[in-house]
Formats: C-alpha cells, sequence, structure tokens
C-alpha cells in the first residue's frame, strides 16, 4: 500500500524548521498529522478524541528534537505515542466507553467539524464518521488496530507488526479477518455506507 | 450434507479475501464488485484524515507559539535519545507537591550540612546549619571553638623533653593524662613480663576443667594423649556413645598403649 506524502514532498525542511523551534513548523506538524490522529482516536473509541490528540501533540513536539528520520517513521512515532496515550486513557477510564447514540453524537461530531464554507459536506462527512465507527467497534481490538494503523497511519504491514509486537504473518491474518468481519457486519445490516 | 454454496454470500467473501486482494482494498484499488462496500469502508476510514484539524488546547497553542519551549534541540526527551539523568528529572517532576517540598528541603539540608561541615560558610550561618541539623538528625559537629584547646603546645611534657629521666622520647612506661582516650584507658594496665598465665583459672574455659584431674608429670606428658584407663574392665568415661564432645577418643576395645607399661 502506497504511504501518502502528508507533508508536500516538504517533512525534512519543516522538521527541521520544526526542531529548531519555527512556530510555522510546529504548527505546520500539528495541522498536518492531527486530523489523522484525532480520526484514529475517535474510531479507536477514545471519550475525548481531540483533547487526546492535543496530549499526544504536546509530547510531539516537546519530544521533537530527538527524533531522527523520515515522514513515514516520523508518522509511526506519533501514532505510536498515540496508541499508548489512547491505552493510558482506557486504564483511567477502567473500561472501554460506551459508544454513544448515533444521533446524538452525530449532532456533537458535526459542530464540532463545521466549517463555515462547507457546513453541508461536514455534515455529510460526521454521519459517515460514526457509522464507520460503529462498525470499528463491533471488531476484535486486533483486527481494528490493525486496519486503522493501516488506512489512517498509513502504516505498512511491518510497521504495524513492530508497533503491536506481532509478526508480520499475525498482522495480514488480522486485516484479512478484520475486513472480513466488516463485509459481514455490512451484508447483515445491509446498509450502504 | 452441506455444500460450500451452503453458506452463502459469507463464504464466498472468505474464498476471495486473500492478502493481495485485502491489500487491494485498503489501497481503492478496483476489486471483486462483491467487496466493493469493503473498499467504500476503507475509503470512509481514510477520509476522516482529510478533516479540518481540532482545535489546540491552550497548553498546545502555547507550546507552538513559544517555538516549543526549550525542549526542542538537540537534547530533546525522547527516551531513546535522553540525556543522563533526564529520567531522575522526569520522576521528581511527576511527585506531588508534598514530595517535591520534602525533596527540595532535604536536598537543601544536605547541601547547607556539607557547606558548613566543609567550613565554607560565615561564622553566623555555620552555627545556624549546625543548630539546625543537630535538632533533626544525629549528626554532631565538632565545636570549632573547643576542637583544640586554647593552650595547645604551651607545656611539653617531662619524657618528650628529657627533663624527666634524662633521655628525651617516650619510652611507653606512662602514658599523660592529657593524652586522647584517657578516659577509657584501664587504671592497671598490666607489668612487663607478667604472662597471665596464674590466672588462667578465670578464663570462661575454667569451668570445663575436670575437679579430679591429675596433676601433671613428667612421664605422663611424654605418653600418648589418649591413654587407655588404668583398670581395662572400667568403661570408658567418654567415647562416642557417651555423647561427650571432649576427653579421649579412643574406641573400646583400643589396644593398650606404651602408658599401660608406664602405670
Amino acid at each position: 500500500m502506497g504511504q501518502r506524502d502528508r507533508f508536500g514532498g516538504q517533512f525534512d525542511a519543516v522538521l527541521m524548521a520544526a526542531q529548531d523551534g519555527a512556530p510555522w513548523a510546529l504548527e505546520r506538524v500539528f495541522t498536518t498529522l492531527a486530523p489523522v490522529v484525532t480520526g484514529y482516536l475517535r474510531l479507536q473509541g477514545s471519550a475525548e478524541p481531540e483533547d487526546l490528540t492535543s496530549e499526544v501533540f504536546l509530547a510531539v513536539l516537546r519530544n521533537l528534537g530527538g527524533f531522527q528520520g523520515d515522514e513515514s517513521g516520523f508518522r509511526s512515532w506519533v501514532f505510536t505515542i498515540a496508541h499508548r496515550r489512547l491505552l493510558d486513557e482506557r486504564r483511567r477510564q477502567g473500561r472501554r466507553p460506551p459508544h454513544e447514540p448515533l444521533v446524538g453524537a452525530a449532532e456533537d461530531f458535526a459542530l464540532e467539524l463545521t466549517a463555515p464554507d462547507d457546513v453541508e459536506r461536514s455534515v455529510d462527512r460526521s454521519l459517515g464518521a460514526e457509522r464507520v465507527r460503529g462498525l470499528c467497534d463491533q471488531l476484535v481490538t486486533g483486527q481494528r488496530d490493525v486496519l486503522l494503523l493501516r488506512l489512517l497511519g498509513d502504516f505498512s504491514i511491518e510497521q504495524v507488526a513492530t508497533a503491536l509486537g506481532k509478526s508480520p504473518g499475525a498482522v495480514k491474518a488480522l486485516q484479512r479477518r478484520g475486513l472480513l468481519a466488516i463485509g459481514r457486519l455490512l451484508e447483515r445490516e445491509g446498509v450502504p455506507l | 450434507m452441506t455444500t460450500s454454496g451452503d453458506h452463502g454470500p459469507e463464504m464466498s467473501l472468505t474464498w476471495l479475501m486473500d492478502d493481495e486482494t485485502s491489500e487491494a482494498i485498503l489501497r481503492g484499488d478496483e476489486v471483486d464488485p462483491r467487496l466493493e462496500r469493503l473498499t467504500l469502508f476503507a475509503n470512509q476510514v481514510r477520509g476522516l484524515g482529510d478533516a479540518p484539524p481540532p482545535p489546540a488546547s491552550p497548553a498546545l497553542q502555547e507550546l507552538i507559539a513559544s517555538g516549543g519551549g526549550d525542549a526542542c534541540g538537540a537534547l530533546g526527551s525522547n527516551r531513546m535519545f535522553a540525556a543522563p539523568g533526564t529520567t531522575t528529572t522526569r520522576r521528581i517532576a511527576s511527585l506531588g507537591f508534598a514530595a517535591k517540598l520534602g525533596l527540595g528541603t532535604a536536598a537543601a539540608a544536605l547541601g547547607m550540612a556539607g557547606a558548613a561541615a566543609a567550613g565554607v560558610l560565615p561564622d553566623q550561618a555555620t552555627d545556624a546549619v549546625r543548630g539546625a541539623v543537630e535538632a533533626v538528625t544525629p549528626v554532631e559537629f565538632t565545636d570549632p571553638t573547643t576542637e583544640h584547646p586554647t593552650n595547645f603546645g604551651d607545656r611539653v611534657s617531662s619524657d618528650a623533653n628529657g627533663t624527666g629521666d634524662g633521655e628525651r622520647g617516650v619510652d611507653g612506661d606512662s602514658i599523660s593524662d592529657e593524652a586522647p582516650g584517657a578516659a577509657h584507658r584501664p587504671a592497671d594496665p598490666g607489668q612487663p613480663g607478667d604472662t597471665g598465665l596464674d590466672r588462667a583459672g578465670e578464663t570462661p574455659g575454667a569451668m570445663h576443667v575436670p575437679d579430679d584431674a591429675p596433676a601433671l608429670d613428667a612421664n605422663a606428658q611424654d605418653g600418648p594423649p589418649d591413654a587407655a584407663p588404668a583398670d581395662p574392665q572400667s568403661p570408658p568415661t567418654t567415647g562416642p556413645d557417651s555423647g561427650g564432645a571432649s576427653g579421649t577418643h579412643a574406641p573400646p576395645d583400643a589396644p593398650s598403649g606404651p602408658s599401660d607399661a608406664a602405670g
């Protein structure tokens, strides 16, 4: 699976400037990767995905000076921090929070994402996000971790294996079973995405 | 009997889904029409990454505006690249207020006590530190005003200057009462040539000496130490069955030794 270049080919320059403390570069790091991190945390069932995203980037920006690597490695590092923060949140709560009612949550999500120039598009996206979240909620944890790290984190099979401490073969099996589970759920519900 | 076709669409999905197909779904490539919903699902998930960024928390905004604070640069606190001592600093940072207060007070007290002991503080400061430390710890400071007597060196012993016996130097027969340790010195240190053998009965082992121990004589001392008793019919007073821990170790039927001839 090809990995997306979210920094428009300027990752090295942005990273160097961010490590030198340039506010514009630090903001660029946040605005580029925060959406995927928030999406990951939301689909993983985080109670406060946006607050948690800020926590993740506080850690990322504070530790930026020690990072060395390319964009793929940087994204992997950011998502590893995000995953740890997610586990910390779950430990604090003691259990995974109950899934919010679809309509209310969708309205809240829509308000959060509302852009003045494209309200209708934001609502459409939020409804899709809640439906996707409902599907992910029914996956086994390992299957959900693999699919979300691959789709939102742009992780390779090997990167997922490293992040989750599993073999590449196990990751492939989880990915395959996760997709099959989603397919069965979609067929049973008969609800188009 | 069932066939694969009896499992319906779920079984067909299983047959269609191999590693290559799952990769194609995640990439968003065209796949078998029966798997198109999965491609849509993958696109929906990926599309969440194109949403606007969430609002940054005030702390994050402040960090960005300040250029990442002093954490950026060559010595970031990333665990893999942490400078020595960083972990300790983070642990201290994670302590509660009361713990930090206590730790800070202890560190300050330790530092001040060290400085006072080294004598680098002014006299008044040293007195204050000494009083504070002695009040809360068993540490005792030596009073610098009494450590060395004011009359140090004013008077020289007669043994040292030779006025007592005409010979300079200390001969060891007597020790000045002003010498260190005088309070713990025995009143009668003993006399040269006194070996203490005449007081052997006062030793801790004296209680184990038999009352009717035969007197030592030159002939007996020449015989073996485990000589048999004079009467061969009498049981041994000590032996393996008697439980004695000391005495002769000869078995009951031990052959007579040369001492029989002597007796």
